[in-house]
């Protein structure tokens, strides 16, 4: 009898810690952006993404601190916070949607390399717009790595460039994001 | 002479200004002293009061080493946590050897850049992040 109760606690005890093959993430997703003009190029690298996909729903969703981002120079870094992105009061830049045929692919027809489109709500300088990013998803033997890149303009976002250095940044800035996803243990 | 003077501290100036590089924060002192876990718990209680709390500020985190970040052979950053959704991830502002970083508790200080959280996410818990950071000992 006590084998029994031993047995069946040990079973649902397993059954709680699952390994959920539904979800996978990173908290430390690569994202670059880069404006380049005539005048000057600027970009700046942020390690610390979050990006989480649900491959059973195609959920996806990054986020991002604005203060992450890390410049050459420290007065560049300076004005991106302060002046540009308001970066106290606008911590974070994120994205939430869905990947469009994405749910339930993997274990089926699962298209690796192929560019699929996300649609969702991005959210930068406390603006939310509607778009769609392009994502590719390849698997990489126990985890999955993500990419996408698109252009922001930031005036979508009522990012304000003072005239004086109008010319130093590119109406259109180029964002790439690598993630490398490892399952999401429940 | 005045004029020196004057043409002298414009130099100076235009030299500190265009040195552009980042303060050593090992050099400078925490204005908070805390566990990981006590950080990240008041950013769950409360993300803007914390933002405004913490948000710059060079602060020194205690807590156990939970994941270690490695990039050509250096430790780049180090997740400090109790448990793996709630964190305290630390970008070094110059790599360590791996041997400089023993195992159990650390303390670690940087510049915090906030937190990522949101109990509407997929991702449970959530990071305060800290760049710039240098290893206490």
């Amino acid at each position: 009898m006590k084998k029994t109760i031993t047995l069946a606690l040990l079973v649902l005890g397993l059954g709680q810690v699952g390994i959920s093959q539904d979800r996978y993430f990173t908290r430390d997703g690569h994202v670059e952006f880069f404006s380049y003009t005539p005048m000057e190029d600027i970009e700046a690298v942020n390690e610390k993404m979050t990006v989480v996909i649900d491959f059973e729903t195609g959920e996806f969703e990054t986020s991002v601190l604005i203060k992450s981002f890390e410049f050459e120079k420290a007065l560049m870094e300076e004005h991106f916070n302060e002046n540009y992105m308001e970066s106290n009061e606008f911590p974070k830049a994120t994205f939430k949607g869905q990947i469009e045929d994405f749910a339930g692919v993997k274990n089926s027809n699962f298209p690796p390399g192929v560019e699929m489109a996300a649609h969702g709500k991005m959210t930068i300088h406390g603006v939310t717009k509607d778009v769609i990013l392009p994502v590719t998803v390849m698997p990489n033997g126990e985890t999955y790595t993500a990419r996408s890149a698109f252009v922001v303009n930031p005036e979508d976002y009522k990012i304000e460039i003072p005239n004086a250095v109008r010319d130093n940044i590119a109406k259109e800035i180029k964002v790439t994001i690598q993630a490398e996803l490892a399952p999401l243990k429940k | 002479m005045r004029i020196f003077i004057s043409n002298l501290l414009i130099v100076l100036g235009i030299f500190t200004f265009s040195a552009c590089g980042h303060t050593d924060t090992v050099d400078e002192k925490p204005a908070f002293e805390m566990t990981s876990d006590e950080i990240v718990n008041e950013y769950l209680d409360d993300e803007v009061a914390s933002n405004q709390k913490f948000n710059d500020q060079v602060i020194a985190i205690t807590g156990p080493v939970f994941e270690l970040n490695k990039e050509n052979g250096k430790v780049i950053g180090v997740k400090l946590s109790s448990d793996e959704f709630s964190i305290v991830s630390c970008t070094f502002q110059d790599p360590l050897e791996p041997d400089a970083i023993g195992e159990g508790r650390i303390t670690v200080k940087g510049v915090c850049s906030g937190f990522q959280g949101d109990k509407d996410s997929m991702l449970p818990g959530g990071v305060v992040e800290l760049k710039r950071a240098a290893l206490v000992k």
